[in-house]
């Protein structure tokens, strides 16, 4: 996804003539390009391959281009967008200057990232070949996936109710104890 | 209205205003000011990389370590790719014997940490997010090839991940074979990693000496600013306040990853197999000592019961043509050796059992043919990919390469290759033919 960062920064002064003009051509020194071409090289060889290995290659292409669609485009916009929305709604929400907003986006993207891995499980994508294959059900992966989600909110909750009571008792011990200076709790 | 006037200008013809259109980019993700998180930049950038650089080569070679451990040289269903030219340079070797758990580690490893590596690999996206929509597209010739190199390493790994864990749990919605896609792509990513890696090295050093990693381990949300600008535009020109620390932003990736190593390791590991919540294995069978993982149930294989019953016979065909055939009861009383070894899955999962059975090499001098070059194992099931396989002749001469009878002390189950199954140390599950038929021993090609 980076690409980068064309090093012309990283040409150096001492760099002889042709190199610097080739540098100021193409954009990076001479290694670069033949690097990318030997990696290229080796792509076409194995894209070469498989055109002899299969009638699917189309298909193949299809879920190569996807993959990276879905998730540049939709899927990884879609998870920023939802931060986006939640984020001032639950970052305004403070209980004694602590925020519960990691405390449920954290478990939030856990438990997506769970559902996202086996989907095929939880969703029962499989449970015709699964059982044929495994001689087992795909019943119990959605239950386990919501127990999962469960204890991991409970946990964050759990630990958003401590991170509350402990400042609230630091709150107190330095209200005690030395009531002039640092009274600002971060 | 910004749009608008844009458009007119265009009508006029204007040259310098579509410069500066252009030169302005059309705004949204392409805006680095729209791009906001403080903690984007090259040194959480190069933490994650230098996760995925250890991990991936690991998953990488322990992935192409189970493409030699199928003996693909043997041809037939051994080699799924047989169109691979010189990709398998590499297994011209026979796959080893020894130790007996080499292939339930590897192959483990290849997918738990495969797996465990997801939660990464996405991180790592997501923090050169901003790159993908960087304005102008292209800048120079070496930056436009640059890009086209990151798609395919971008195309690939997503590809990888996304056939491995669905073939895992047996979601087979592509249209194509799962080992001719991953085989390929494998090597895609590999050619687009491998420069990848040798042109970002001195970017990633530099990165990670630029602060300490202890002392960002200290760091809490309130003291977390964005690193200094970067030549790359990774750090956001406009940050928002920090909603989270890098501490905090690596512990919920590694947390991730651990948490999914958590829920699926015990498909690997006897003991913990019920800890393995989500993974595919992760299942009981039930009691009993046939109670244990299966691959391709009875039912599945199409096989008549009566195929298996009292007129079985094991027809064994020696390097001459001679052959034997044996009832299961002769079979029962030829020497027998009891060894305790795992069935390992190419899925990645894993189970040790105590096996009882003929070895093979014995079965071999039976007709003469102890010195075979290779050795082919027919099911008597019919069509499976894997209903027959070619075994090399260090998998023959080797002490627990068994023809097995029976498990944990009791017969067979169906399900578990009743009346006789290879049981090969070392190989992956699916060699390890269930309800076998014939055994020919070839001589050396």
């Amino acid at each position: 996804m980076t690409a980068s960062a064309p090093s012309h920064r990283s040409v150096a002064p001492t760099t002889s003539a042709p190199a610097g003009r080739f540098s100021r051509l193409y954009g990076a020194r001479p290694w670069h390009l033949l690097s990318l071409l030997a990696s290229f090289a080796l792509t076409a060889y194995a894209v070469r391959r498989l055109f002899d290995e299969t009638s699917a290659v189309a298909q193949i292409a299809l879920w190569f281009v996807g993959g990276a669609v879905l998730w540049d485009l939709v899927l990884g916009p879609a998870l920023a967008l939802a931060d986006r929305v939640v984020r001032p709604r639950l970052g305004a929400v403070q209980v004694r200057g602590v925020s519960p907003l990691n405390h449920l986006r954290v478990p939030a993207l856990v438990s997506s990232l769970l559902l996202l891995v086996f989907a095929p499980s939880i969703f029962q994508r499989s449970e015709q070949r699964y059982q044929a294959k495994a001689g087992l059900l795909q019943d119990p992966y959605l239950d386990r996936w919501a127990a999962v989600t469960l204890s991991l909110f409970a946990l964050s909750a759990l630990t958003y109710v401590v991170a509350v009571l402990r400042t609230h008792r630091r709150g107190r011990l330095r209200a005690g104890h030395a009531r002039a200076r640092d009274s600002s709790e971060s | 209205m910004d749009d608008r006037r844009k458009a007119r200008a265009d009508d006029a013809g204007s040259r310098p205003s579509l410069r500066d259109s252009l030169r302005r980019g059309p705004g949204g993700p392409c805006d680095p000011a729209s791009w906001r998180s403080p903690l984007r930049g090259p040194w959480l950038t190069s933490v994650l990389a230098v996760v995925l650089l250890v991990g991936l080569l690991v998953v990488g070679l322990t992935g192409f370590a189970s493409y030699a451990a199928y003996d693909p040289g043997l041809g037939g269903s051994n080699d799924q790719t047989p169109e691979r030219g010189l990709l398998g340079f590499y297994t011209t070797f026979d796959w080893f014997t020894s130790p007996s758990w080499l292939y339930r580690v590897t192959q483990g490893t290849h997918v738990l940490l495969g797996l465990a590596l997801v939660p990464v690999v996405l991180a790592k996206l997501w923090s050169v997010a901003p790159k993908l929509f960087e304005w102008p597209p292209v800048r120079s010739v070496a930056q436009a090839l640059e890009r086209i190199s990151i798609f395919l390493l971008v195309g690939s790994i997503l590809f990888l991940l996304v056939t491995g864990t669905m073939n895992i749990q047996y979601d087979y919605a592509w249209g194509f074979s799962f080992y001719t896609g991953h085989f390929y792509a494998a090597w895609v990513f590999i050619a687009a990693f491998a420069v990848h890696v040798s042109i970002k090295m001195p970017t990633l050093l530099r990165a990670l000496r630029s602060r300490s990693f202890a002392a960002e381990m200290r760091t809490a949300t309130s003291q977390t600013l964005p690193e200094p600008p970067d030549p790359d535009h990774l750090v956001s020109p406009d940050p928002a306040p920090a909603t989270i620390s890098r501490r905090g932003a690596l512990a919920v990736v590694g947390g991730s990853s651990l948490g999914i190593l958590a829920l699926t390791i015990g498909q690997s590991i006897d003991p913990l197999r019920r800890t393995a919540l989500l993974a595919p294995r992760g299942q009981s069978q039930g009691t009993g000592p046939n109670a244990f993982q299966i691959n391709t149930t009875f039912a599945d294989s199409g096989l008549d019961e009566n195929a298996t019953g009292a007129s079985w016979q094991l027809r064994l065909v020696g390097l001459d043509g001679k052959e034997v055939l044996l009832r299961r009861e002769e079979l029962l009383a030829l020497p027998q050796r009891t060894e305790q070894l795992p069935i390992a899955c190419v899925e990645g999962w894993s189970t040790s059992q105590s096996w009882t059975g003929v070895q093979l090499r014995e079965l071999a001098g039976l007709v003469g043919s102890v010195g075979a070059g290779s050795v082919f194992v027919e099911s008597l099931q019919r069509g499976g990919t894997f209903s027959t396989t070619s075994l090399t002749d260090s998998q023959l001469r080797a002490p627990k390469t068994l023809l097995a009878l029976r498990v944990n002390g009791a017969e067979l189950s169906l399900d578990h290759g009743f009346p006789a199954r290879m049981i090969i140390p070392a190989c992956p599950g699916v060699r390890n033919t269930k309800w076998v038929e014939t055994i020919t021993f070839r001589s050396a090609s």
